[in-house]
């Protein structure tokens, strides 16, 4: 059994001028360690993905259907205090921007000991002694000294080693990391996601990835979903999704990446941008945008469906496929 | 990146500077309207007394010397701690100030204690649960109580409590013991009871005020990241509030809160006015009815001073609060 079993998750907004369905029966499963991309561009859902695991959706949003399995309970049928020792403890976050995550008016470790005390018994010495020996293990410098740092007098990349150094405190079996570098220098990025993946690797730790990097994604993870307008529309092994993509729009955005070997190319982009929760199309969500798209895909909403080793959501899947060209795993 | 004791002193040197900056402006502006309040030798003398000795008495206070001369002669005083006379109590203006001082201190202690107890659970409570019938009645009540101007407050608490229930005093400070040296109501029952009322009209202005105040800021504060961050890391919903979330609501608050200390000074003659309560406003009114000039520009003065000294007690508090103001002095 998978250490967490995301089914048919729906997430909606309601608003004043009707209901938004963010999340559409979006599916998917962490083994114990494993390491999960989720991948797609602004507004795919990606983040309230992520969120929605430990009910941190913001409001108005709310879960409307579907179960969260983590270690055999579902998460969605808990009461705030039984999720509550979950988050931060089973589960833990790191978000975007390490210059906002982090309370401003209280010191490092502060920040540390109050994680520690709200999960376990634990004295302030113990819980100080621990928060300094994850310090070290993110490798800031003097950590001792840091503990009574407040956040303003660490660099950005010190600030994310400080939240990757809360993330890990109570031995969490999964982290959700949003977007962990996208808020950093393109040299610390780099720097940060060795040291996650690392961790993640040590501890054995399953690791959800959210961001819109494929290159990331391709270093770091093992599987990875790739999302549009609130669904899932191509999940497998990231090995597969990158070589032989079977969705036009994975095959879009890995297009899109630049490329080493080809100097002072223009970059291939997808025409258009994706809709927004309030103007999808009919049928599937990605037609106006498709070179592949036919009648069916206006008509009819595409179901993921199994396709060689990866899971598809695409009418045209086969004739993307055979695009790929050395993507022999079209059977 | 660490600020040492040296950027604080140099901070504070440069708060006192600007505080010293402007108290000799008030002290300008202070001294310069006394020429236009009227004639105080006719106030001091009377009618039956003839031109040529009105002369001498001008000359002999130095009323006809040059202006920049009598500013001077008042500023060099004036840091001696000697603000003149007032010509109705023949005694030390000063004196005449400090001996109604702890009244009108006694009524803004009062008003703020109201303040702070009432705003920051009532703002909090807005701002945690902002669609409750109770914040709408909160924010509904408030946007009336910010209207009503402190004398109709101050009229309508006297009619009720005193006048219709009998409940309170309607004036005057009641009985005064001075177990520290100084005269205070704070110390017996009969003199807290009459404080009540004056209180809660000095108060009724500001609380709904700060209660707007603390409420917007905190929601924001609630949207933020590091709030997010909190929950996530599983912390329980008091510790986020009460923590996390109202240490940063409060650090613009208490910037605003330094200077509504001072402007509630001024609405004290108001209520001192309605109360008859026998402090510095209810003094500088009957100061003004009397054109009593020295005892109207020492008033300016002190008020001044506490208006400063309070801006400048927050501002240094401020740092010591706010962890990232101390690099920001810093830099400048």
């Amino acid at each position: 059994m998978a250490l967490l079993d995301v089914s048919n998750l729906n997430v909606e907004f309601p608003t004043r001028h009707g209901t938004l369905h963010a999340l559409r029966d979006v599916s998917f499963t962490l083994d114990k360690g494993e390491r999960l991309g989720i991948v797609g561009e602004s507004g795919a859902g990606k983040s309230l993905a992520a969120f929605a695991i430990i009910n941190l959706l913001s409001k108005p949003g709310r879960i409307s259907g579907g179960t969260i399995t983590f270690e055999g309970q579902d998460l969605t049928a808990m009461d705030t205090d039984a999720l509550r020792s979950i988050r931060g403890n089973r589960i833990s976050m790191i978000f975007q921007d390490p210059m906002m995550t982090l309370n401003p008016v209280l010191t490092i470790g502060t920040q540390m000991v109050e994680t520690l005390q709200a999960h376990r018994r634990i004295s302030h010495a113990e819980a100080k002694r621990i928060a300094i020996a994850k310090l070290r293990e993110v490798t800031i410098p003097s950590p001792e000294e840091r503990f009574d740092s407040y956040p303003h007098e660490l660099s950005g990349g010190m600030r994310q080693r400080v939240v990757i150094a809360i993330a890990l405190l109570t031995d969490p079996s999964i982290i959700i990391a949003d977007e962990p570098t996208t808020a950093l220098d393109v040299t610390i990025q780099a720097e940060i996601m060795a040291l996650m993946l690392d961790l993640c690797e040590t501890h054995d730790v399953g690791l959800i990835l959210i961001t819109h990097d494929l290159g990331v994604v391709s270093e770091v993870t093992q599987r990875v979903n790739v999302m549009y307008a609130g669904r899932v529309i191509e999940t497998g092994s990231t090995r597969d999704i990158i070589d032989a993509p079977k969705h036009p729009y994975t095959r879009g955005l890995i297009a899109a990446l630049p490329q080493q070997n080809e100097a002072a190319q223009r970059l291939n982009q997808i025409p258009g941008s994706m809709p927004s929760l309030d103007g999808i199309p009919p049928g599937c969500a990605f037609n106006p945008r498709c070179p592949h798209v036919g009648e069916r895909c206006r008509r009819e909403i595409p179901a993921l469906r199994a396709l060689g080793e990866q899971q598809v959501a695409c009418h045209s899947a086969e004739e993307v496929a055979a695009l790929a060209g050395n993507g022999g795993s079209a059977s | 990146m660490e600020s040492g004791p040296i950027d604080h002193l140099i901070f504070l040197g440069k708060r006192l500077l600007q505080a010293t900056l402007v108290m000799f402006v008030i002290s300008l502006i202070g001294f310069s309207i006394q020429d236009n309040l009227g004639d105080p030798l006719r106030e001091l003398l009377g009618q039956s007394v003839s031109e040529a000795e009105r002369q001498a008495l001008r000359d002999q206070m130095g009323l006809n010397d040059p202006f920049l001369v009598q500013y001077g002669r008042f500023l060099s005083k004036a840091v001696q701690g000697d603000l003149g006379d007032s010509y109705f109590f023949k005694r030390p203006a000063l004196d005449v100030i400090a001996d109604k001082f702890i009244a009108t201190l006694e009524l803004v202690i009062g008003a703020t204690l109201i303040i702070v107890f009432i705003s920051v659970p009532m703002g909090c409570y807005c701002a945690i649960k902002p669609n409750g019938w109770i914040s709408r009645a909160v924010m509904g009540i408030s946007i009336v109580g910010i209207s009503i101007p402190v004398f109709l407050t101050a009229i309508f608490c006297i009619y009720l409590f005193s006048v219709e229930l009998g409940w309170m005093p309607s004036f005057g400070r009641g009985e005064t013991t001075a177990p520290f040296g100084w005269e205070s109501g704070f110390f017996n029952v009969d003199g807290l009871v009459h404080l009540v009322l004056p209180s809660i009209s000095l108060a009724s202005i500001m609380l709904p005020l700060f209660i707007r105040l603390i409420r917007s800021e905190m929601m924001e504060v609630l949207e933020s990241e590091y709030i997010r961050f909190a929950w996530a890391k599983g912390l329980n919903k008091y510790r986020v509030w009460f923590l996390h979330a109202l240490k940063n609501t409060l650090l613009p608050v208490i910037t605003v809160g330094g200077v509504q200390i001072g402007t509630m000074l001024a609405y004290t003659i108001l209520t001192e006015t309605v109360f008859q309560w026998p402090g510095m406003g209810f003094l500088f009114l009957e100061a003004v009815n009397r054109v009593d000039t020295p005892l109207i520009i020492a008033y300016i003065i002190v008020v001044g001073l506490i208006f400063v000294v309070t801006n400048t007690v927050v501002d240094v508090i401020y740092t010591l609060v706010n962890p990232t103001v101390r690099i920001a002095g810093k830099a400048s």
